[in-house]
């Protein structure tokens, strides 16, 4: 077991100066090594050691961005960029490992330092992954949650066109990992190359609320994923599932106790977590030496009160001029919720006056998340891993509603602003 | 200044495109030697989208001519989208680009050691006994 003594020292490399990322990667070290334990044991694969030198089993990868943005309005933030320059937001750092047992088994771990409060930095990934066929591929351990086109690589911005994926579909209504399995079937039939994929899990930890962070577990997370890919033509459909929710909204948990114990168990369940959020996206792309075009659209089923209805979609174009890249991006959103009829009688009592009235206001003033964006930006391929980027996005949201500001300061603020953002992307 | 190198860079690498062999041959190391495969396949092989061949594709680095044909010819996107490509694949955990190789010497050094590999070369090279040509550019 001489392995065990090499790899601290791996981790001692020059890469993991912060003492964040050397604290989350002793952690992990010890998570890697229970797995590597569990693998062991159950596959007896322990011989293939001696074949391979252990640089050539180990792969680190990694990415990172720097980004500075602000938006013309002091009257609000968006996606927490106020009107003064700030590159703490969506700046990020990720270092990504694999311990490769043989052809079929590897270990994958991500750890990622974020620089937004908003973002919890750590171990953002760590599962076994097992291939026994060209076509079958499956996962087991913390998972990142593969909802739409970008969720499973939201945070490698050198993949996508823009600084900041339209936040209609991307802001974060959901969580970016979960502990399960994943199972994947890939095939080809004529020139056309079909994948599906189904996924189960759970999830523990925060939930994002366009900036609002709830303490959240869900007991029950499952998805199917269908790809479709052609030569540059690529689609994708998904459905997703989230049930048996937990999760502590201090005010809306003693409202719900008060409408029960008045006898209103319907408007008191509506105000719990007892429900379903159920997802579906759809996305086609189609790239070219020249130009590219896209659209996704995704809709969120919810009857849960912390969770809109959501119906967003974006179609992007861009053209190429390598290394040079400009685009535009048109996204639109619009949310509601289901709420339950107010059954308490009003008139009958004053007690039940005042809880038909607090029961009106909690359902009308949740927030709202319409809103329109046009996207214009360009990319900068400098190097074949880094490229340099600038983009403007103009709001236009509703008055009144939250639209995805994070904060509105001024209540006479219009919704409309313009972000500006610039920076720079890189892999490794 | 740094805008205008690289134009010039491109247009260099441009023009000693042009003074080469602009088509390409796809060697691999197997068996089956009346193995034939189309464009689609010598694409989806080299962009990890293969399940019908248990073959591994290796690759030239950015800078070689043969990989600039390759992208333009074969797969029909630029360098920096299959750069973002494979970063995507990469960090989503779903798989890892073609191992890159400075020269076509190294690449076919390796091939030739390694059964069930494959790669694309200038169509000025001599292949290699041992070697199946499986595709070729026209």
């Amino acid at each position: 077991m001489r392995l065990w003594q090499t790899l601290p020292e791996l981790f001692e490399h020059p890469l993991l100066q912060s003492e964040l990322l050397r604290s989350e990667y002793h952690k992990m070290l010890k998570t890697i090594k229970v797995s590597f334990f569990i693998v062991l044991a159950s596959v007896g694969i322990a011989p293939a050691f001696a074949s391979d030198s252990l640089s050539e089993r180990i792969e680190f990868s990694g990415f990172a961005r720097v980004i500075g943005g602000y938006l013309d309005d002091d009257r609000a933030s968006y996606d927490a960029y106020s009107s003064s320059l700030d590159f703490s937001q969506q700046s990020l750092f990720a270092l990504q490992s694999e311990f490769t047992f043989t052809d079929k088994l590897s270990v994958s771990g991500q750890l990622l330092a974020h620089s937004s409060d908003e973002r919890e930095s750590g171990l953002e990934w760590l599962y076994i992954n097992y291939e026994p066929t060209q076509n079958w591929r499956f996962k087991l351990g913390k998972i990142r949650t593969p909802f739409f086109r970008y969720s499973d690589i939201i945070d490698v911005g050198f993949t996508y066109p823009w600084i900041t994926p339209p936040q209609q579909v991307y802001s974060g209504f959901l969580f970016s990992n979960y502990e399960g399995l994943t199972a994947t079937y890939r095939l080809s039939i004529d020139s056309v190359n079909l994948e599906f994929e189904a996924y189960k899990g759970s999830y523990e930890g925060e939930f994002s609320r366009a900036g609002e962070e709830v303490d959240i577990s869900v007991d029950e997370i499952q998805g199917l994923i269908f790809t479709l890919n052609r030569g540059n033509l690529n689609a994708r459909a998904t459905i997703f599932e989230s049930s048996d929710f937990f999760a502590d909204v201090p005010e809306f948990t003693q409202f719900a106790n008060a409408l029960e114990n008045a006898g209103f168990r319907e408007n008191a369940e509506s105000l719990r977590f007892n429900g379903k959020v159920r997802g579906y996206q759809t996305s086609i792309n189609y790239d070219t030496l020249d130009y590219f075009v896209s659209a996704e659209w995704v809709k969120i089923a919810s009857d849960l009160l912390v969770v809109p209805q959501l119906e967003s979609y974006y179609v992007s174009a861009g053209y190429n001029f390598h290394p040079f890249q400009i685009h535009i991006t048109y996204a639109s959103s619009n949310s509601s919720y289901d709420t339950a009829q107010n059954l308490i009688p009003k008139g009958v009592d004053p007690q039940l006056d005042q809880l038909s009235f607090v029961y009106d206001q909690v359902t009308g003033n949740l927030p709202l998340y319409n809103l329109n964006s046009v996207t214009l930006g360009a990319r900068w391929d400098f190097r074949h891993n880094m490229a340099a980027k600038a983009e403007v996005t103009f709001l236009d949201g509703k008055p009144g509603e939250n639209s995805y500001f994070s904060e509105i300061i001024d209540s006479d603020f219009d919704r409309k602003a313009a972000l500006y953002q610039f920076g720079v992307e890189w892999i490794f | 200044m740094k805008l205008f190198n690289k134009i010039a860079l491109t247009l260099l690498i441009v023009n000693s495109i042009s003074s080469q062999a602009s088509d390409l041959l796809v060697v691999a190391n197997t068996d089956a030697t009346e193995f034939k495969v189309k464009k689609r396949q010598v694409r989806d092989i080299f962009m990890g989208n293969n399940s019908e061949f248990e073959l591994k594709p290796v690759a030239l680095t950015p800078s070689s001519s043969a990989r600039y044909i390759f992208n333009t010819k074969i797969v029909g996107l630029t360098e920096s989208r299959i750069q973002s490509y494979w970063a995507q694949m990469r960090f989503s955990g779903r798989q890892k680009p073609p191992q890159e190789f400075e020269s076509v010497e190294a690449m076919l050094a390796f091939v030739l050691s390694h059964k069930n590999t494959v790669a694309y070369l200038p169509s000025d090279t001599k292949v290699p006994d041992g070697l199946t040509v499986i595709y070729q550019t026209d």
